[in-house]
């Protein structure tokens, strides 16, 4: 809740400057509300950008936990999805019920691996996961490009997609929410996101591999001197990351587009990292920190249409004043705390 | 307490958020002697010398220097008014020479131009003066410890400094080092120089000060001249009530039981190495290793209790613990704990596999509490609050949250790495007599510590390490604490190697 504060100044500021760009700024912050939840239809599409924003702010935040960095998120998402794609476009005979849990069974096991590969060279190499997951987002995005344009591409469209998946990996037919948002891309995948982030605050905070996982994070030294497992706790969080991060597959290809499509992602796997600070790294916080992101992102995408000045990019500035204003008060607090500590 | 005060502090106090570090602290010092401020952990006796040394600005109550009222805003006003500091952790420029840090410290402008050699012959005077000799072209890494705090002071009385603040200056020295820090110390004071002298160790300021300033939970308890008290007085000030004097041990160790034996072994990590490690600890006995810092302690601990993490390559020999072990580490926030984390989590930390604590994959936190608050109620851990985060206890406490966790466990054999380090003369009291407790109920305890005193109240045997290895054995009955500090030292190496087995 504290962090709300943080995002209110950084909201601010934002608002500040479209004053100084010659807006209006109150009228800007009603397209901003109005567009977010003006109607099913703008709710709708809200929830579609939350959903993978949970499943990227939980990757983020599992790592978090673990003490390590995970601006892979990006990268893991584009395999799976990928991956999700390749198996109903290669496995068209699979039944309805087993096919869309075969493609998300893959999708997540490429995640995972994707997460698996900077855990374990920073076991075994000391390799940064920061370098290793930024340069592993290069590959993810070639070789997801590679496979929908050349091996698996569309050949009815001028579009850079891959085919449509067979009609049963898909479980539109079955879905409540796209029922309740129709014409958007929302669907049961919100829902999963909920159940899993509810699922990983039970991991983390209940169970003892949670422990573990946060007194590595805690303090790395400690925790191994206490007999815990410095190595296997990098690997796990890690493909645990990516799994989480591969969860977008289910709502972007297997809930709503049926393929994958090249720049489907507005960097969700980044816009996960701030979800991640804003909830402070708690699973249930990292929910309501999605749908607020959510929000704003498609609040921002419809200030483009219906202003001037401010474009698209502004987005990317409303979103980095409040990144700034959470992880200032986040210094602000440490700095308060430490003060104290001192003396 | 007559002859005109050089230093006066009436009515000081200063708080941090709700913590009123010094409250009400009035004290004065006279001119030319050595006073010393002593007072346990948090009693906020290096508070009331930072805001002297204009580090912290008081919130109340006056400081006057030669009867006029002064108000610091930074330490270069302090200087100005001829005050000096040397703090704990030295502030060295590790890749310059001597010189050069003391040229550094250099009062003028930046842009002034200073004479090398014209300093040096000054500053060479200075120290010849003073007894403060060192090597003034010698790097800073190539100078030992006691030589770096000479040069600490030196940097000091280079400005003329009429008063020097001393901020636990014999932590890292051998007990000969202090020997001639003392003597030099005395000599500064026949110069009328004033020296205050923060410490924790009675028997130096019964050695050497005048008068003594006695600090408890951040009020001043008393000042008195030192030659009209005593030890027993001074301790009881210090904790505010008597201290139970350590009974001696009432059994003999059981040499029919070996807890840990190491054989030859031999490890290197980063730039500390040791060779040739033969020794074991019985049952029901205390072996201490003594040694100054930096002598290869900390990659014994290593080998001890973390083979595997060290390189195969760095590592050869046996080592071998019979029953279950537990250490204390020798740097409790970094090794031992989760400083931002509730303390019931800590105290869970090295239990976590344990089957009481478990119900499948899940932790039992009703049962971990229910430990944690005996374990806070047994060993007297204030504030008796499981949920605090554990970097806001105080240093004593913390470290009795670790000893109350290793010693729950009711291990065979106990590694304790400098078990009482920053720990109030209270807490350690109570974690001496803790040790003495797990021993005589069968334990086998290794005492790594760079505290002789203490190394020789719990020990059965003393064991020297020097550069990485073992010269000398002592017995109980053979305690000196002029010939372990010799060898602490690295002297009589060959007669002490002629008694060791």
């Amino acid at each position: 809740m504290k962090r709300l504060i943080g995002l209110f100044v950084g909201l601010f500021i934002a608002l500040l400057i479209t004053f100084f760009a010659g807006e209006n700024p109150f009228h800007i912050f009603s397209i901003l509300i109005k567009s977010a939840f003006g109607s099913m239809y703008d709710l709708g599409l809200t929830l579609s950008y939350t959903t993978p924003l949970i499943f990227c702010g939980l990757s983020v935040a599992v790592s978090f936990h673990a003490g390590l960095f995970n601006v892979g998120a990006e990268g893991q998402l584009t395999m799976a999805a990928i991956t999700a794609a390749a198996v109903g476009i290669l496995f068209p005979q699979v039944p309805f019920p087993f096919a869309p849990i075969l493609a998300f069974t893959a999708a997540l096991f490429v995640g995972g691996f994707w997460g698996f590969i900077p855990g374990w060279l920073r076991a075994v190499r000391g390799s940064h996961e920061v370098i290793i997951t930024i340069m592993l987002n290069f590959i993810a995005a070639g070789t997801a490009n590679w496979l929908a344009l050349k091996v698996i591409p569309n050949l009815n469209s001028q579009n850079p997609e891959t085919a449509m998946v067979s009609n049963n990996y898909l479980f539109k037919d079955y879905d409540l929410i796209a029922r309740i948002f129709p014409d958007t891309p929302a669907n049961a995948s919100f829902g999963v996101a909920i159940f899993i982030a509810v699922l990983m605050w039970i991991i983390i905070w209940k169970t003892t591999f949670g422990f573990e996982l946060r007194a590595m994070g805690a303090n790395s030294e400690a925790a191994q001197r206490a007999g815990i497992s410095k190595n296997k706790i990098l690997v796990l969080s890690m493909i645990i990351s990516g799994m989480l991060a591969g969860g977008v597959a289910l709502s972007e290809v297997l809930g709503s587009a049926g393929q994958y499509r090249v720049g489907f992602s507005p960097d969700y796997g980044f816009i996960g990292i701030a979800v991640a600070l804003l909830a402070n790294n708690n699973p249930i916080g990292v929910i309501f920190a999605a749908f607020l992101m959510g929000a704003l992102h498609k609040g921002a995408a419809d200030l483009d249409m219906e202003t001037t000045t401010i474009t698209r990019d502004f987005s990317r500035i409303i979103q980095a004043f409040i990144i700034l204003g959470v992880a200032g008060q986040a210094y602000w607090e440490h700095l308060r705390t430490s003060r104290i500590r001192k003396n | 307490m007559n002859g005109n005060p050089i230093i006066e502090f009436q009515g000081v106090s200063i708080s941090f958020g709700d913590i009123s570090a010094n409250s009400e602290v009035s004290f004065s010092v006279s001119a030319g002697t050595i006073h010393g401020i002593i007072g346990e952990n948090g009693a906020g006796k290096s508070t009331a010398m930072n805001i002297l040394f204009g580090l912290y600005l008081a919130d109340q109550g006056k400081v006057l220097i030669k009867g006029k009222p002064v108000r610091f805003q930074s330490s270069i006003d302090a200087m100005n008014e001829k005050i000096g500091m040397v703090h704990q952790h030295f502030m060295l420029a590790e890749t310059l020479t001597a010189l050069d840090n003391i040229l550094l410290y250099q009062k003028g402008s930046a842009f002034s131009i200073l004479r090398r050699d014209e300093q040096k012959k000054h500053l060479e005077a200075i120290a010849k003066r003073f007894g403060f000799e060192i090597d003034f072209d010698a790097k800073i890494s190539e100078l030992s410890v006691g030589a770096q705090q000479r040069l600490e002071i030196l940097k000091i009385l280079s400005q003329d400094s009429e008063i020097l603040i001393l901020d636990e200056p014999t932590a890292v020295l051998t007990p000969q080092e202090v020997q001639d820090l003392f003597c030099n110390l005395q000599k500064l004071k026949s110069e009328g120089k004033t020296i205050l002298i923060i410490t924790h160790k009675l028997k130096e300021v019964m050695s050497l000060t005048d008068s003594v300033t006695v600090f408890r939970a951040g009020k001043v308890i008393t000042t008195k001249v030192t030659s009209e008290s005593n030890l027993a007085e001074l301790a009881e000030l210090m904790v505010g009530h008597r201290l139970v004097t350590p009974q001696e041990r009432s059994t003999a160790a059981d040499s029919s039981q070996t807890v840990l034996r190491v054989s030859n072994l031999n490890a290197q990590m980063n730039s500390s190495k040791i060779h040739d490690i033969n020794f074991h600890v019985h049952g029901k006995e205390i072996v201490g290793i003594a040694g100054v810092e930096g002598n290869g302690q900390d990659i014994l601990v290593r080998s001890l209790i973390d083979k595997q993490g060290l390189n195969k390559k760095n590592f050869s020999g046996e080592v071998s613990v019979s029953g279950t072990m537990v250490s204390f580490p020798e740097d409790r926030l970094r090794f031992g704990c989760l400083p931002s984390r509730p303390v019931w989590e800590n105290f869970f930390l090295g239990q976590q596999g344990l089957a009481k604590f478990n119900w499948g994959p899940f932790i039992r936190k009703t049962e971990i509490l229910k430990s944690t608050k005996r374990a806070i109620e047994n060993y007297d851990i204030r504030p008796t609050n499981e949920f605090l985060p554990f970097e806001k206890l105080s240093g004593g406490n913390q470290q009795k949250l670790v000893v109350a966790r290793a010693l729950s466990q009711n291990p065979h054999f106990i590694l304790a790495a400098q078990p009482t380090r920053g720990v109030d003369i209270g807490a350690i009291h109570f974690i001496h007599n803790e040790l003495r407790a797990a021993r005589d109920h069968g334990a086998g305890v290794l005492l790594i510590s760079s505290e002789l005193d203490e190394l020789m109240t719990l020990s059965d045997r003393i064991l020297v390490l020097y550069k990485g290895r073992f010269i000398a054995e002592f017995h109980r009955e053979n305690f000196s604490e002029i010939t372990i500090g010799a060898a602490m030292g690295g002297v009589e190496v060959i007669t002490k190697n002629a008694e060791f087995l």
